[in-house]
Protein backbone atom coordinates (compact mmCIF):
# COMPACT_ATOMS: atom_id res chain seq x y z
CA UNK A 1 0.00 0.00 0.00
CA UNK A 2 2.31 2.30 0.80
CA UNK A 3 4.57 1.95 -2.14
CA UNK A 4 1.54 3.26 -4.49
CA UNK A 5 0.79 5.75 -1.86
CA UNK A 6 2.53 8.75 -3.35
CA UNK A 7 1.47 12.13 -2.35
CA UNK A 8 2.51 15.60 -4.48
CA UNK A 9 3.68 17.68 -2.08
CA UNK A 10 3.76 21.08 -3.83
CA UNK A 11 1.85 23.16 -1.77
CA UNK A 12 3.68 24.86 1.09
CA UNK A 13 1.28 26.32 4.21
CA UNK A 14 1.97 29.83 3.75
CA UNK A 15 0.59 29.23 -0.22
CA UNK A 16 -1.82 27.04 1.21
CA UNK A 17 -3.12 29.92 3.68
CA UNK A 18 -3.24 32.20 0.72
CA UNK A 19 -6.47 32.23 -1.21
CA UNK A 20 -7.20 28.94 -3.48
CA UNK A 21 -9.00 29.52 -6.25
CA UNK A 22 -9.40 26.33 -7.79
CA UNK A 23 -7.94 22.89 -7.47
CA UNK A 24 -7.32 19.32 -8.77
CA UNK A 25 -7.30 16.56 -6.12
CA UNK A 26 -6.78 13.41 -7.00
CA UNK A 27 -7.47 10.62 -4.57
CA UNK A 28 -6.50 6.47 -5.11
CA UNK A 29 -9.02 3.09 -4.04
CA UNK A 30 -8.30 0.90 -1.18
CA UNK A 31 -11.14 -2.06 -1.22
CA UNK A 32 -10.96 -4.42 1.60
CA UNK A 33 -14.03 -5.78 1.32
CA UNK A 34 -13.85 -9.37 2.28
CA UNK A 35 -16.48 -11.21 -0.06
CA UNK A 36 -17.49 -13.76 1.77
CA UNK A 37 -20.75 -13.80 -0.65
CA UNK A 38 -20.08 -15.95 -3.46
CA UNK A 39 -22.18 -13.46 -5.74
CA UNK A 40 -19.74 -10.70 -4.74
CA UNK A 41 -16.76 -12.58 -5.08
CA UNK A 42 -17.72 -13.69 -8.43
CA UNK A 43 -18.12 -10.07 -9.30
CA UNK A 44 -15.56 -8.63 -7.76
CA UNK A 45 -12.57 -10.47 -9.47
CA UNK A 46 -8.71 -9.86 -9.37
CA UNK A 47 -9.53 -8.17 -12.51
CA UNK A 48 -11.51 -5.51 -10.58
CA UNK A 49 -9.78 -5.61 -7.53
CA UNK A 50 -6.32 -4.76 -9.80
CA UNK A 51 -8.81 -2.46 -12.09
CA UNK A 52 -9.52 -0.47 -9.21
CA UNK A 53 -5.69 -0.01 -7.68
CA UNK A 54 -5.04 1.24 -11.53
CA UNK A 55 -8.16 4.02 -10.82
CA UNK A 56 -7.84 7.37 -10.06
CA UNK A 57 -11.01 9.46 -8.72
CA UNK A 58 -10.88 13.06 -9.03
CA UNK A 59 -12.17 16.16 -7.41
CA UNK A 60 -12.38 19.57 -9.07
CA UNK A 61 -13.42 22.55 -7.43
CA UNK A 62 -13.63 25.99 -8.31
CA UNK A 63 -15.24 29.48 -6.43
CA UNK A 64 -18.76 28.27 -7.72
CA UNK A 65 -18.59 24.43 -8.75
CA UNK A 66 -17.31 21.37 -8.08
CA UNK A 67 -17.17 17.70 -9.37
CA UNK A 68 -16.27 14.13 -8.70
CA UNK A 69 -15.82 10.98 -10.57
CA UNK A 70 -13.30 8.73 -11.96
CA UNK A 71 -10.97 9.70 -14.73
CA UNK A 72 -11.00 7.60 -17.38
CA UNK A 73 -8.17 5.26 -18.07
CA UNK A 74 -7.77 4.21 -22.10
CA UNK A 75 -6.02 1.19 -21.28
CA UNK A 76 -9.25 -0.11 -19.81
CA UNK A 77 -12.23 -1.03 -21.62
CA UNK A 78 -15.28 0.85 -20.03
CA UNK A 79 -17.03 -2.37 -19.11
CA UNK A 80 -13.85 -3.15 -16.79
CA UNK A 81 -13.94 -0.03 -15.10
CA UNK A 82 -17.48 -0.17 -14.62
CA UNK A 83 -16.68 -3.52 -13.28
CA UNK A 84 -13.91 -2.41 -10.83
CA UNK A 85 -16.09 0.84 -9.40
CA UNK A 86 -19.30 -1.36 -8.91
CA UNK A 87 -17.39 -3.27 -6.66
CA UNK A 88 -15.95 0.08 -4.68
CA UNK A 89 -19.26 1.61 -4.89
CA UNK A 90 -18.53 4.54 -6.42
CA UNK A 91 -20.67 4.38 -9.83
CA UNK A 92 -22.12 7.68 -10.95
CA UNK A 93 -20.84 11.43 -11.02
CA UNK A 94 -21.26 14.32 -8.49
CA UNK A 95 -21.65 17.81 -9.52
CA UNK A 96 -21.81 20.20 -6.92
CA UNK A 97 -23.23 23.99 -6.95
CA UNK A 98 -21.32 25.93 -4.07
CA UNK A 99 -23.47 28.79 -4.26
CA UNK A 100 -26.96 27.34 -3.90
CA UNK A 101 -25.58 24.05 -2.06
CA UNK A 102 -27.59 21.49 -4.13
CA UNK A 103 -25.06 18.30 -5.04
CA UNK A 104 -26.36 16.33 -7.89
CA UNK A 105 -25.74 12.91 -8.08
CA UNK A 106 -25.67 11.43 -11.90
CA UNK A 107 -26.33 7.88 -12.52
CA UNK A 108 -26.80 5.67 -15.72
CA UNK A 109 -28.55 3.06 -14.68
CA UNK A 110 -29.22 -0.49 -16.93
CA UNK A 111 -32.74 -0.31 -15.26
CA UNK A 112 -33.76 2.70 -14.29
CA UNK A 113 -32.06 5.03 -17.00
CA UNK A 114 -30.24 7.99 -16.79
CA UNK A 115 -31.53 9.87 -13.14
CA UNK A 116 -30.40 12.92 -11.40
CA UNK A 117 -30.43 12.63 -7.36
CA UNK A 118 -30.56 15.59 -5.86
CA UNK A 119 -28.87 15.31 -2.18
CA UNK A 120 -28.34 18.25 0.53
CA UNK A 121 -25.43 19.53 1.29
CA UNK A 122 -25.80 19.49 5.01
CA UNK A 123 -24.24 16.60 7.17
CA UNK A 124 -23.77 16.81 10.72
CA UNK A 125 -20.22 16.11 11.81
CA UNK A 126 -18.28 14.77 15.04
CA UNK A 127 -15.30 16.16 15.21
CA UNK A 128 -12.61 14.56 17.25
CA UNK A 129 -9.03 15.84 18.39
CA UNK A 130 -7.44 12.23 17.00
CA UNK A 131 -4.99 12.98 14.91
CA UNK A 132 -3.04 11.39 11.63
CA UNK A 133 -0.09 12.18 9.63
CA UNK A 134 -0.78 11.97 5.99
CA UNK A 135 2.07 13.38 3.69
CA UNK A 136 3.44 16.23 5.52
CA UNK A 137 0.15 17.36 6.93
CA UNK A 138 -1.83 16.48 10.11
CA UNK A 139 -5.06 15.49 9.65
CA UNK A 140 -7.90 14.94 12.34
CA UNK A 141 -10.54 12.54 12.25
CA UNK A 142 -14.27 13.07 11.79
CA UNK A 143 -17.06 11.11 11.60
CA UNK A 144 -21.05 11.66 9.99
CA UNK A 145 -23.82 9.42 9.43
CA UNK A 146 -25.07 9.13 5.91
CA UNK A 147 -27.65 7.26 4.24
CA UNK A 148 -27.20 5.85 0.87
CA UNK A 149 -30.01 4.49 -0.64
CA UNK A 150 -27.69 2.76 -3.06
CA UNK A 151 -27.03 0.27 -0.25
CA UNK A 152 -30.41 -1.57 -0.28
CA UNK A 153 -30.42 -3.75 2.90
CA UNK A 154 -28.04 -1.38 5.17
CA UNK A 155 -28.76 2.44 3.59
CA UNK A 156 -27.15 4.03 6.78
CA UNK A 157 -23.51 3.92 7.63
CA UNK A 158 -21.14 5.77 9.63
CA UNK A 159 -17.96 7.43 7.53
CA UNK A 160 -15.00 8.71 8.82
CA UNK A 161 -12.63 11.03 7.25
CA UNK A 162 -9.35 12.76 8.07
CA UNK A 163 -9.58 16.44 6.89
CA UNK A 164 -6.23 18.79 7.29
CA UNK A 165 -7.30 22.37 8.60
CA UNK A 166 -4.10 23.60 6.53
CA UNK A 167 -5.96 23.17 3.69
CA UNK A 168 -8.76 25.98 3.80
CA UNK A 169 -11.17 24.05 1.57
CA UNK A 170 -14.50 22.64 2.94
CA UNK A 171 -14.80 19.61 0.44
CA UNK A 172 -13.96 15.55 -0.33
CA UNK A 173 -15.01 12.76 -2.18
CA UNK A 174 -18.57 12.27 -3.02
CA UNK A 175 -21.04 14.36 -1.20
CA UNK A 176 -18.84 14.68 1.81
CA UNK A 177 -18.55 18.73 2.57
CA UNK A 178 -18.67 20.71 5.39
CA UNK A 179 -15.22 20.37 7.65
CA UNK A 180 -12.78 23.65 8.14
CA UNK A 181 -10.20 21.63 5.79
CA UNK A 182 -10.11 19.23 2.72
CA UNK A 183 -10.73 16.17 3.52
CA UNK A 184 -7.63 13.80 2.54
CA UNK A 185 -8.89 10.34 3.42
CA UNK A 186 -12.38 8.99 3.78
CA UNK A 187 -13.76 5.17 4.83
CA UNK A 188 -17.19 4.35 3.65
CA UNK A 189 -18.32 0.71 4.83
CA UNK A 190 -14.93 -1.00 3.01
CA UNK A 191 -13.83 1.47 0.53
CA UNK A 192 -11.21 4.08 1.44
CA UNK A 193 -10.29 6.73 -0.81
CA UNK A 194 -6.57 8.52 -0.08
CA UNK A 195 -5.59 11.64 -1.58
CA UNK A 196 -2.54 11.11 -3.61
CA UNK A 197 -2.18 14.28 -5.62
CA UNK A 198 -2.80 18.06 -5.04
CA UNK A 199 -2.96 20.73 -7.38
CA UNK A 200 -4.51 23.78 -6.22
CA UNK A 201 -4.77 27.12 -8.30
CA UNK A 202 -3.94 25.38 -11.65
CA UNK A 203 -3.95 27.78 -14.50
CA UNK A 204 -6.34 26.75 -17.01
CA UNK A 205 -10.13 27.03 -16.33
CA UNK A 206 -12.14 24.18 -15.14
CA UNK A 207 -14.90 22.90 -16.72
CA UNK A 208 -17.77 20.93 -14.65
CA UNK A 209 -20.24 19.51 -17.36
CA UNK A 210 -23.74 17.73 -16.38
CA UNK A 211 -22.57 13.79 -18.46
CA UNK A 212 -26.04 13.75 -19.02
CA UNK A 213 -29.48 15.79 -18.73
CA UNK A 214 -31.14 13.05 -16.38
CA UNK A 215 -34.78 12.37 -14.72
CA UNK A 216 -34.38 14.91 -11.28
CA UNK A 217 -35.69 12.95 -8.41
CA UNK A 218 -35.32 12.76 -4.40
CA UNK A 219 -33.04 10.23 -2.89
CA UNK A 220 -36.23 9.27 -1.30
CA UNK A 221 -38.17 8.97 -4.76
CA UNK A 222 -35.22 6.48 -5.70
CA UNK A 223 -35.71 4.69 -2.50
CA UNK A 224 -39.10 4.35 -3.71
CA UNK A 225 -37.61 3.33 -7.32
CA UNK A 226 -35.59 0.47 -6.24
CA UNK A 227 -38.64 -0.79 -3.46
CA UNK A 228 -40.60 -1.09 -6.71
CA UNK A 229 -37.94 -2.68 -8.70
CA UNK A 230 -37.72 -5.38 -6.00
CA UNK A 231 -41.26 -5.87 -5.84
CA UNK A 232 -41.76 -6.18 -9.36
CA UNK A 233 -38.48 -8.73 -9.98
CA UNK A 234 -40.68 -10.89 -7.12
CA UNK A 235 -43.47 -11.21 -8.87
CA UNK A 236 -41.71 -12.02 -12.45
CA UNK B 1 -47.11 -34.51 -72.41
CA UNK B 2 -46.83 -30.65 -71.39
CA UNK B 3 -49.37 -31.33 -69.11
CA UNK B 4 -47.53 -34.12 -67.03
CA UNK B 5 -44.31 -32.24 -67.04
CA UNK B 6 -46.10 -28.99 -65.43
CA UNK B 7 -47.90 -31.20 -63.46
CA UNK B 8 -44.99 -32.61 -61.89
CA UNK B 9 -43.36 -29.34 -61.65
CA UNK B 10 -45.73 -28.07 -60.09
CA UNK B 11 -46.05 -31.15 -57.06
CA UNK B 12 -41.89 -30.45 -57.05
CA UNK B 13 -42.75 -26.99 -56.08
CA UNK B 14 -45.10 -27.62 -53.49
CA UNK B 15 -43.31 -30.26 -51.75
CA UNK B 16 -40.57 -28.29 -51.09
CA UNK B 17 -42.64 -25.32 -49.59
CA UNK B 18 -44.26 -27.44 -47.23
CA UNK B 19 -40.72 -28.69 -46.46
CA UNK B 20 -39.37 -25.51 -45.08
CA UNK B 21 -42.98 -24.51 -43.67
CA UNK B 22 -42.66 -27.95 -41.58
CA UNK B 23 -38.56 -27.12 -40.84
CA UNK B 24 -39.82 -23.71 -39.46
CA UNK B 25 -42.83 -24.44 -37.31
CA UNK B 26 -40.50 -27.29 -35.85
CA UNK B 27 -37.53 -24.59 -35.18
CA UNK B 28 -40.91 -22.18 -33.71
CA UNK B 29 -41.36 -25.71 -31.06
CA UNK B 30 -37.71 -25.60 -30.06
CA UNK B 31 -37.59 -21.96 -28.95
CA UNK B 32 -40.39 -22.17 -27.16
CA UNK B 33 -39.53 -25.04 -25.19
CA UNK B 34 -36.27 -23.49 -24.50
CA UNK B 35 -38.98 -20.75 -22.69
CA UNK B 36 -40.70 -22.88 -21.22
CA UNK B 37 -38.15 -24.38 -19.54
CA UNK B 38 -35.31 -22.54 -19.18
CA UNK B 39 -36.64 -19.04 -18.39
CA UNK B 40 -38.92 -19.04 -15.00
CA UNK B 41 -35.76 -21.25 -13.43
CA UNK B 42 -33.05 -19.02 -14.79
CA UNK B 43 -35.17 -16.05 -13.01
CA UNK B 44 -35.63 -17.06 -10.29
CA UNK B 45 -32.03 -17.86 -10.13
CA UNK B 46 -31.37 -14.18 -10.68
CA UNK B 47 -33.53 -13.24 -8.10
CA UNK B 48 -32.12 -15.71 -5.86
CA UNK B 49 -28.45 -13.77 -6.80
CA UNK B 50 -30.02 -10.34 -6.15
CA UNK B 51 -31.39 -11.18 -2.91
CA UNK B 52 -28.11 -12.78 -1.76
CA UNK B 53 -26.41 -9.98 -2.76
CA UNK B 54 -28.95 -7.75 -0.90
CA UNK B 55 -28.37 -9.80 2.00
CA UNK B 56 -25.20 -9.99 1.98
CA UNK B 57 -24.82 -5.93 2.26
CA UNK B 58 -24.43 -5.36 -1.80
CA UNK B 59 -25.24 -2.07 -3.78
CA UNK B 60 -27.87 -1.61 -6.10
CA UNK B 61 -25.20 -2.23 -8.85
CA UNK B 62 -24.46 -5.04 -6.98
CA UNK B 63 -27.15 -6.56 -6.67
CA UNK B 64 -28.36 -6.10 -10.35
CA UNK B 65 -24.86 -7.24 -11.32
CA UNK B 66 -25.27 -10.28 -9.35
CA UNK B 67 -28.37 -10.92 -10.88
CA UNK B 68 -27.78 -10.58 -14.52
CA UNK B 69 -24.83 -13.01 -13.96
CA UNK B 70 -26.62 -15.66 -12.86
CA UNK B 71 -29.50 -15.60 -15.22
CA UNK B 72 -26.92 -15.26 -18.48
CA UNK B 73 -24.87 -18.47 -16.83
CA UNK B 74 -28.66 -20.54 -15.89
CA UNK B 75 -29.24 -19.52 -19.76
CA UNK B 76 -25.91 -20.71 -20.75
CA UNK B 77 -26.08 -23.95 -19.15
CA UNK B 78 -30.25 -24.30 -20.22
CA UNK B 79 -29.30 -23.94 -23.26
CA UNK B 80 -26.04 -26.45 -23.46
CA UNK B 81 -28.32 -29.08 -21.88
CA UNK B 82 -30.62 -28.38 -24.91
CA UNK B 83 -28.11 -29.04 -27.27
Amino acid sequence: MKKIFIILFTPLVCFLNAQISNGIIEYKISNNANFDNPQLKELYNKEDQMISKELVMELKFDKKKSSFGPIPLPIFTNEQIESAIIGSHLTGFYLRDLETNIINFYKDDSDFGQINIQYPTLLNWQLTDETKTIGNYTCYKATTTITDYNFIKTPTSVITVWYCPDIPVSLGPKRLSGLPGLILESTEKDVTLQVTKLNFNVDKKLEFKEPFIGKKITPEEFKKLIDEYIEEMMKE
Amino acid sequence: MKKVIFSALALLVFSFANAANEMEEKKQIVVKKEEVVVKPYCDSQGQKAFMDTRNAGGTMEQCQASRKAAISQCEKEGLYLAD
